[in-house]
Formats: C-alpha cells, sequence, structure tokens
C-alpha cells in the first residue's frame, strides 16, 4: 500500500532531497515550509510519517511537534527530527514528545530510507500501467 | 565570558571549517578544502552572504559567503535542476540552509556542554563582494539578528575569517566569535 511522508522545513532544498529520495519507493512526498503549514498538511494528508525540521520561522520544530501531539487527529503520526541542532538538549525536548528517531545534517539520502524502513514499510514504486495515458 | 577552556576562537573556527568539510561533501557531492591564502579576485564579484547567530550564552555570528556562480552550482546541484533554470530564491534557499548546517554542527557541540544557546534563522544579503554596501548590509543583518541585545563589546570579541577551495571558486566564512 502506498504511503505518504510530510516534510516540515524551511529549506526547498531540503524538501527536494527528501523528495527525490523516495523517488523509487511507492510513496508520495508532500511539504510544508514552516511548523504552521505542516500542521495543517498533516491535517489534512494524514501522513504515515513525518520529517520535522527544528530550526524554522513562525513555529518552530519542537513547537510544531508539541502541536502534532496535542492534536488528536495527528497526534499519532510518527515523527522523525531533521536536523542541524542535534544536541541532547534539543533532542532530549523532542524525546519528551516521543519522536520515533533523529537523522543530523547534513545528512545522505540512505539515511533517510533506513530509518524509514524501521518505521513504516517501504515497498518499491510499482511500473508504470502502459494501459494509463 | 564562558568558563569552558575547550571553547577558544582557535577551537571554533577548527569546528566551523570540519562542518563546512562535512556540509559540502554530503551534500553537494564533493567537499571544500582549506585556501591557505587569499587570491583576490580581479574585479567585484557577486557573492551571496548568509548571516546567522547564535544568542544566548555562547554568542557567535557567522557571515558565511558564496560566490554568486557557486551559490547557482550548489543549488543546481541539491536540488538536481540545470544551473540556467536556478533562481534568486533557490539561490537564497541553498546558502542559507548551508550556513544553517555548518552553525547548528558548532552549535550542538556547545550545546552539549550545557550552554544554553539558540541559533537564529539565516538572514541571506547579496552584492559586490568588496563592495561597502555589501559590507553595510551584513552589518545591519547582524544587527537585526542582535534584536534588543545591541551591538556586540568589540573589545572582548574575536574575529576570525576562514577560506575555502570548492572547484575553482573560494567560499568564505567570517566569524565573530
Amino acid at each position: 500500500m502506498s504511503k505518504k511522508i510530510l516534510t516540515i522545513d524551511d529549506s526547498k532544498m531540503v524538501r527536494m532531497i527528501v523528495t527525490s529520495t523516495f523517488q523509487p519507493f511507492d510513496c508520495t512526498i508532500v511539504g510544508a515550509a514552516d511548523g504552521a503549514e505542516g500542521v495543517t498538511v498533516a491535517l489534512q494528508e494524514k501522513p504515515d510519517l513525518i520529517f520535522l525540521d527544528i530550526t524554522m520561522p513562525v513555529l518552530n520544530g519542537i513547537e510544531t511537534l508539541a502541536k502534532i501531539r496535542e492534536t488528536p487527529e495527528i497526534a499519532a503520526i510518527p515523527v522523525v527530527m531533521l536536523t542541524a541542532e542535534s544536541d541532547g538538549e534539543r533532542l532530549g525536548m523532542a524525546d519528551k514528545l516521543k519522536v520515533s528517531g533523529y537523522i543530523a545534517k547534513p545528512f545522505k539520502g540512505d539515511q533517510l530510507i533506513a530509518l524509514t524502513k524501521k518505521i513504516i514499510p517501504l515497498a518499491p514504486k510499482p511500473p508504470a500501467d502502459p494501459k494509463k495515458p | 565570558m564562558n568558563t569552558f577552556p575547550e571553547i577558544t576562537p582557535a577551537n571554533v573556527n577548527a569546528w566551523l571549517g570540519k562542518a563546512v568539510q562535512d556540509v559540502t561533501e554530503t551534500m553537494f557531492e564533493q567537499a571544500a578544502y582549506p585556501e591557505e591564502t587569499l587570491v583576490e579576485a580581479a574585479g567585484a564579484e557577486e557573492t551571496v552572504v548568509a548571516c546567522i547567530g547564535v544568542r544566548g550564552d555562547f554568542q557567535l555570528e557567522v557571515a558565511m559567503s558564496f560566490p554568486l556562480r557557486l551559490a547557482r552550482q550548489l543549488a543546481s546541484i541539491s536540488l538536481e535542476i540545470p544551473v540556467a533554470d536556478v533562481d534568486e530564491k533557490m539561490i537564497a534557499d541553498v546558502a542559507g540552509e548551508c550556513s544553517n548546517m555548518v552553525v547548528g554542527a558548532v552549535k550542538s557541540r556547545i550545546s552539549d556542554m550545557g550552554i544554553d544557546c539558540v541559533m537564529t534563522v539565516p538572514r541571506i544579503v547579496r552584492g559586490l563582494g568588496n563592495a561597502p554596501e555589501l559590507a553595510q548590509k551584513i552589518k545591519a543583518s547582524f544587527a537585526v539578528i542582535r534584536g534588543s541585545a545591541g551591538p556586540r563589546n568589540e573589545a572582548h570579541s574575536v574575529h576570525g575569517e576562514l577560506l575555502f577551495r570548492y572547484g575553482s571558486d573560494l567560499l568564505r566564512l567570517a566569524s565573530h566569535l
């Protein structure tokens, strides 16, 4: 079954890297450029997994995570912190809000895939249907 | 003033330098290498500068300067699009994210010593590399980053500059500790 992943990051570069990393897999990537937009998109899309940055305008990653956890419709979605701030204090704050993992920036696509596979099943993208236009 | 013997200008510069190499190697296919001597461009070069700060009990300001050509190239690599399709927003985005990753690595190390500090969102300015107008824009950006904290006490702070070669371009990183 196709999976949906939400990447919340103010950097288009990071959102693009996440998108291209999961290109070979049967999943859809949706993006949001800040925490407030991320919560809205999460409510609309109900993703299977969220990659979340910490240093962002409007609503930072920790505030966004708190908002996700207090919103019943999306509270149970697994969240992976993808952040340049990988110190114990920040990660400890995220831990209290039940994150499923961390990836420190800079990162390689392989790290995203390896951690994602531990959280949700990933299947290869099915071959394109030749009958479809 | 901090009381941590590890936090010296030389160490902070070394951590910044390692972070620049890690970020370029991991995100942009090849690492930038330290350049010992500055070879000044013959003329003024269009430059993109990401200004970012760490505030709190540890204070650091970093201006990471990319020649426009290099910023375009890095955006093209990371966004997987032709150089000709790279626009202004993409250039600003890549410069800002690079500075975020580089300074984030140092900030994380400092926070792990138990020092309370936060990193700011990067501010991007652009202009001719050797023009006073660009220096003014950088100064203005750091004034915003400092906010109500006011100007740094120059008598108790240290400036540093690191240079890196990435292909045929030079990447500069000016720090104010």
